[in-house]
């Protein structure tokens, strides 16, 4: 039973690990140098 | 409290500066990617006094600041930005001591930014032989900096690097020309309308090709009644700033180095007059390319046989170990043989790395590209298309972004397009195996090994796949512009042992690291769907199989195999396999090959790991992912399933089809639609089923 348990989780991770790589992939930086709130400012 | 600064790394392309990162941080290193991009990040530690440690960045190579590539926009983006975590205390600019001129335009526009830096001249041991004095002290004067004399091929002048680095504090800020002085009415509205910011700064960001981030280089032209200027007159303001560039520099450096160009000449001329030579030139390439797959398949055969063993007792050793039940299946034939797929390749990777590394680090790689560049101009594409195309051999994804400094869009998206037919080292892992199967391991003539000339004979038809397609695809969109095609053509060096221990170490690491998490995911994933069913008849099947076939005249252990090959069929995975069986049967495949193609299609190499998995599920007997490969039978045809037609129909198969949903990701981002991705999708997927059914029916 434990092990069953075991393969379970494993098998919901991987499939979490999946689905959060190919369709909710990282966002881009967002940290830049921009205009009004920049890191030009002296 | 011991405190910690930023160090960044920046430099031209071929002035070393990898190899000052590596003698200054030596093992104490790590590689990443920037957030969202696939540009590597490499930063390490070093401490420089009981009190202080720096952090060092090793910022991608950059001729400017004036960003025409993604890898460019990491070094402006990062020394623009106050608030970035990795914001440098202090910069270091890697030069070359025999390009100084050509890389203190970048130096000068760094200083400009009011950062404390140092000027590290690289290759100082080669000064005495090419013939160059220079006046340290009287260069320090008129660039107001401190100069590192270095050299990391004999790791000497680190000390005095790092002691400069150590000293950040008293590194004068001062720019080295004021900018502004190129169109001094221009600038003085532009600081009237931002007066808080720095000018130059301000500058960098109006004129740069591409946004950065947030970064949008309209808006800054529309407020506070600034009247804007045309992208034309902006681009002369440009070249104005950096003729006035070059102007300081001949000046400084008629002051403070000379060279006698008598002892400047040697080697690199003979050398270049053959290796260049419009017939000798392609030959030595193609000669060097032949020994490489060669020495390749030689050197990797006895830690490939290894590894193959080692993954089998693993998998033994675990069985006979944890107590028997489903998770312990999942672990020995489930994680261990597919992880064991990706990592039995790991001695061929790391040695087409090590070829690759030396001749880039030997200055041959520059010359291949120039070579090259004669071909793809008469297949209507850009001579900048060679450096994608390349560097696609190891990966699609940073290949279709060094597309981006192409000038042309056309020209662009066409390369874009055929990028992804060049052979990834994603393709490598199911190339070997299928070789290994199909091909004999013998020699022709005595000397060249079969299975090495079908590999070269792959690369090589993946690039003229590329080619060829490229043709094609300007010829349907109807290419007019020509680009120009500038590329450096660095000194010829001895390589440098330890850049190519680190190279070498670093690609294959994240090969296995990269393609090991999705392979592990997936082989768990069809493990799974494999080990259960859907129906009774796989709950029953050791009770259908006995009662259904003769298995008098049969072992226990011939029972236990059509058991086990009844559950896999009446598995989910089976059912799914199955249903797309009448759609491979043609190009020589049963459905388990069906399903690894299948998933496959998220990364290519998965294939392998995928194929492992499902030959081992249920089975009792424990073999080598190449004994289970070769003793699969077909079930249509009978005899084996790996036959010389069935394994070239697989090889043309996976050197056509578009197999990677990153690569389609990325297409998708940079031509900002899908249209172009599911062109290459359903495109070349499609050619590849064509052409694999093609070979299977006239070879079978």
């Amino acid at each position: 039973m434990i092990q069953e348990i075991l393969v379970l989780l494993t098998f919901i991770l991987a499939l979490t690990f999946l689905v959060k790589k190919y369709f909710w992939p990282q966002k881009k930086s967002k940290s830049a140098c921009g205009i009004s709130d920049c890191g030009c400012t002296k | 409290m011991s405190k910690q600064i930023n160090v960044a790394l920046v430099g031209n392309p071929n002035t070393g500066k990898t190899s000052v990162f590596n003698n200054l941080t030596g093992l104490n290193q790590k590689v990443g990617n920037y957030p969202g991009i696939t540009v590597d990040k490499k930063e390490g530690s070093i401490k420089l006094s009981r009190n202080l440690k720096a952090h060092i960045l090793d910022l991608p190579g950059t001729y400017s600041l004036n960003a025409t590539s993604l890898d460019e926009n990491v070094v402006i983006e990062l020394l623009m930005n106050k608030k970035d975590k990795d914001y440098p205390d202090v910069v270091v600019v890697v030069s070359d001591i025999e390009n100084l001129k050509r890389n203190l335009l970048l130096f000068t526009q760094i200083k400009d930014l009011g950062l404390p830096t140092i000027l590290a001249i690289n290759m100082a041991d080669r000064m005495e032989r090419k013939g160059i004095e220079l006046d340290v002290e009287g260069l320090e004067k008129r660039l107001n900096t401190k100069i590192s004399l270095i050299s990391a091929r004999k790791g000497t002048g680190f000390d005095g690097l790092k002691q400069q680095i150590a000293n950040y504090q008293n590194l004068s800020t001062k720019p080295c020309l004021q900018a502004s002085e190129i169109d001094t009415e221009y600038f003085g509205a532009l600081r009237k309308a931002y007066p808080n910011q720095d000018l130059y700064k301000l500058w960098l960001v109006i004129t740069q090709d591409v946004n950065f981030g947030t970064t949008k280089r309209n808006e800054i032209q529309t407020q506070n009644g600034f009247t804007p200027k045309s992208t034309s007159d902006l681009k002369r303001l440009q070249q104005k700033e950096t003729i006035k560039r070059y102007q300081f520099i001949n000046e400084t450096l008629k002051a403070t180095l000379t060279k006698d160009l008598a002892l400047a000449k040697g080697l690199r001329a003979t050398l270049d007059r053959i290796l260049i030579h419009k017939v000798w030139g392609y030959v030595i390439f193609v000669a060097i390319l032949f020994l490489i797959f060669q020495t390749i398949y030689e050197w990797s055969a006895y830690p490939m046989d290894l590894i193959d063993e080692s993954f089998l007792k693993l998998s033994e050793f675990v069985t006979s170990t944890l107590p028997p039940g489903m998770f312990t299946d999942l672990i020995s034939e489930g994680i261990i043989p597919g992880i064991g797929g990706i990592v039995i390749f790991v001695p061929q990777i790391a040695f087409l790395f090590l070829f690759i590394s030396i001749l880039e680090e030997t200055g041959y790689m520059s010359r291949v590209v120039f070579l090259m560049d004669r071909i793809m101009r008469k297949f209507g594409m850009s001579g900048k298309s060679v450096v994608p195309l390349i560097s696609g051999t190891a990966c699609a994804i940073p290949a279709v972004m060094a597309a981006r400094n192409i000038e042309s869009w056309k020209e662009r998206l066409v390369t874009i397009l055929v990028v992804p037919f060049t052979t990834c080292s994603a393709r490598l892992p199911v190339y070997l195996i299928i070789i290994a199967l199909v091909i004999p391991d013998e020699r022709w003539l005595g000397l060249f090994n079969y299975q090495g000339i079908t590999l070269m004979l792959l690369y090589l038809l993946g690039f003229a796949t590329a080619v060829l397609s490229g043709w094609l695809a300007s010829k349907v969109l109807k290419i007019k512009f020509k680009s120009y095609f500038v590329v450096e053509m660095p000194d010829y060096k001895m390589p440098i042992l330890k850049n190519i221990a680190f190279t070498v170490f670093e690609k294959t690491k994240s090969f296995v690291v990269g393609a090991g998490k999705i392979i592990l995911a997936i082989s768990i994933i069809l493990w799974v769907l494999a080990s259960y069913g859907p129906t009774d008849d796989f709950d029953n099947a050791e009770e259908i199989v006995t009662n259904n076939i003769e298995t008098e005249n049969l072992t226990q252990e011939e029972i236990d195999t059509k058991i086990a090959s009844y559950k896999l069929k009446n598995s989910y995975i089976g059912h799914a396999g199955r249903a797309i069986e009448p759609v491979v049967t043609p190009l020589g495949y049963d459905w388990k090959i069906g399903i690894a193609i299948i998933s496959s299609f998220a990364a290519r190499e998965v294939f392998v790991g995928t194929l492992a998995t499902i030959y081992s599920v249920g089975s009792e007997d424990e073999q080598t992912i190449k004994k289970r490969m070769a003793a699969e039978t077909n079930p249509v045809l009978g005899g084996p399933l790996f036959t010389f037609a069935s394994g070239i129909s697989l090889l043309l198969f996976y050197a056509f089809a578009m197999q990677c949903m990153s690569t389609l990701a990325i297409v998708k981002i940079e031509t900002g639609t899908w249209k172009w991705p599911l062109i290459q999708l359903f495109g070349m997927s499609g050619f590849a089923y064509v052409v694999a059914f093609l070979a299977f029916q006239i070879l079978k």
